[in-house]
């Protein structure tokens, strides 16, 4: 996708880490890197915390804006478009920031096959974190979620509308 | 027992409703306090009840986050409170996560309960609950949102004043202009029926389907972040993590995929209809009823006989 380099960080010792743990290996790695900018995604898709670039900028000591759905980044600074649960806040930062961009700030592009060619060529680092890093929550217990109720999922093949009407009425909702 | 702080979040004068809940939550377990944080707040204190810190300075006037980490991080140390509460939202869960690491406390989130030393959570997209725990001296806990009923204002409040010390670093970000829409026609935060549109509505005129349905449901129209974005529907009609929080008693997700970013904002929808063309779409594993099909063409009809049944 355009990257010149990558960075794995990768140690048993990070197995199972927390937030917590995550942000200080991460931040010892970018520490080391000295990068102007750091960019998070949304957020993961099983943990989903969705917060832990700001345990990263707060221990980069850099600033950090979050939910940015439009970026743009001159020699010194960025200004960011984010947004809340209120509308939208134009933010600007001076770099070395971090940033955590909202999926909607662009559509990836299919790699082209010269960019898979490439990429196999950039250099690919594994790296362990720089400080121990230690979980501080703990799991104590898994259990199932309360049930739904009973899901039904139907192909469409024609009386599609007939039948949601069906299981709306069923439910007294029509 | 555990000695609690709150974080107050505040919107044009008022304390928002999820954390006045999770105040209520707190005042349960023992000695607990909120903090207020802003640029003249010390109003909005009133009517909260119990033990209020505002930190109140112009430089807190914006809602970011890393100088309420500051102030947050502060009164911890000076005053030794071992649980500090957030109710989930945007500016909430950088807050929290900034001050966990300053403070090298666990953080744990979602949550759905509290009992002052362990929490309930739903994780993974709502396919587990887990009992956490915090093993570091400071716990760190963001509720989800809607968790918690907002308690009974506590009367005229013991109101203190949070010392304001703010590092270099958290005030480098400044807010260049805030945008914030209007709310157009009736909360959909109040309606018992919701139709929600997404990119699956192929293009903007195709809203059109969705309102049309939802009048002939007697209901409002929601959208997705993805076409609020991209200008195709009014912000004030945003369901999702960024956007509103909504239970109506019926959902109807019209070209929805179902990111976990949308699913956080109507997952507590009472009957939750899909109609997706998708077959994998991740909303057809929290809908009552997945239907796989193409809208343009069901969505119509569906519109019809819904009328008609009503006529």
């Amino acid at each position: 996708m355009g990257a010149d380099r990558a960075v794995l960080v990768n140690d048993a010792a990070l197995e199972g880490a927390d937030l917590l743990a995550t942000s200080k290996a991460l931040a010892g790695v970018l520490e080391q890197e000295g990068a102007d900018l750091v960019l998070f995604g949304q957020q993961s898709a099983d943990g989903g915390g969705a917060c832990l670039w700001a345990a990263v900028a707060d221990r980069l000591r850099q600033p950090v804006v979050s939910q940015v759905s439009e970026l743009a980044v001159d020699g010194s600074s960025l200004t960011g478009k984010r947004q809340t649960e209120f509308g939208y806040d134009t933010i600007r930062a001076p770099l070395p920031a971090v940033v955590a961009v909202a999926d909607s700030i662009n559509t990836p592009r299919y790699p082209s096959l010269k960019g898979i060619m490439g990429a196999k060529k950039k250099p690919q680092e594994t790296v362990a974190p720089p400080a121990a890093a230690e979980s501080a929550t703990t799991v104590l217990a898994l259990s199932p979620p309360p049930p739904r109720g009973e899901a039904r999922k139907i192909e469409d093949g024609g009386s599609a509308a007939e039948q949601i009407v069906e299981f709306l009425a069923e439910k007294r909702l029509v | 027992m555990a000695k609690t702080l709150v974080f107050l979040e505040h919107h044009e004068g008022a304390v928002s409703k999820g954390a006045l809940g999770v105040l209520a939550k707190a005042a349960g377990l023992g000695e607990s306090a909120g903090v207020l944080v802003g640029s003249d707040v010390r109003s909005i204190a009133e009517g909260v009840g119990g033990t209020v810190w505002v930190a109140d300075d112009a430089r807190l006037g914006a809602p970011l986050p890393q100088p309420r980490v500051d102030v947050l991080a502060k009164l911890v140390r000076d005053e030794g409170y071992d649980t500090v509460l957030f109710a989930q939202s945007v500016l909430a869960a950088d807050v929290a996560a900034g001050l966990a690491a300053r403070l090298e406390a666990g953080i744990n989130w979602g949550l759905v309960d509290f009992d002052g030393t362990q929490g309930r959570a739903s994780q993974l997209g709502d396919t587990v609950v887990v009992d956490v725990g915090w093993s570091s001296p400071v716990r760190i806990g963001v509720f989800r949102a809607g968790a918690l009923d907002a308690g009974e204002g506590g009367g005229a409040p013991d109101v203190r004043d949070a010392p304001v010390d703010l590092e270099d670093f958290s005030t480098s970000a400044e807010m260049v202009e805030q945008a914030h829409a209007e709310q157009q026609g009736p909360s959909i935060e109040d309606a018992d029926v919701i139709v929600a549109g997404g990119r699956g509505l192929g293009e903007p005129e195709k809203f059109a389907l969705a309102e049309e349905l939802a009048q002939a449901l007697g209901g409002a129209v929601a959208a997705t972040r993805a076409v609020v974005d991209a200008g195709w529907y009014p912000y004030s009609a945003q369901v999702g993590q960024t956007g509103k929080t909504v239970s109506p008693k019926l959902y109807v997700a019209l070209g929805i995929s179902g990111a976990i970013q949308h699913k956080v904002g109507m997952q507590g929808s009472g009957t939750i209809v899909a109609i997706n063309k998708d077959p994998n779409a991740p909303i057809f594993e929290f809908s009552d009823l997945g239907v796989v099909g193409d809208l343009h063409e069901i969505v119509p009809k569906l519109t019809e006989l819904v009328r008609a049944r009503r006529s």
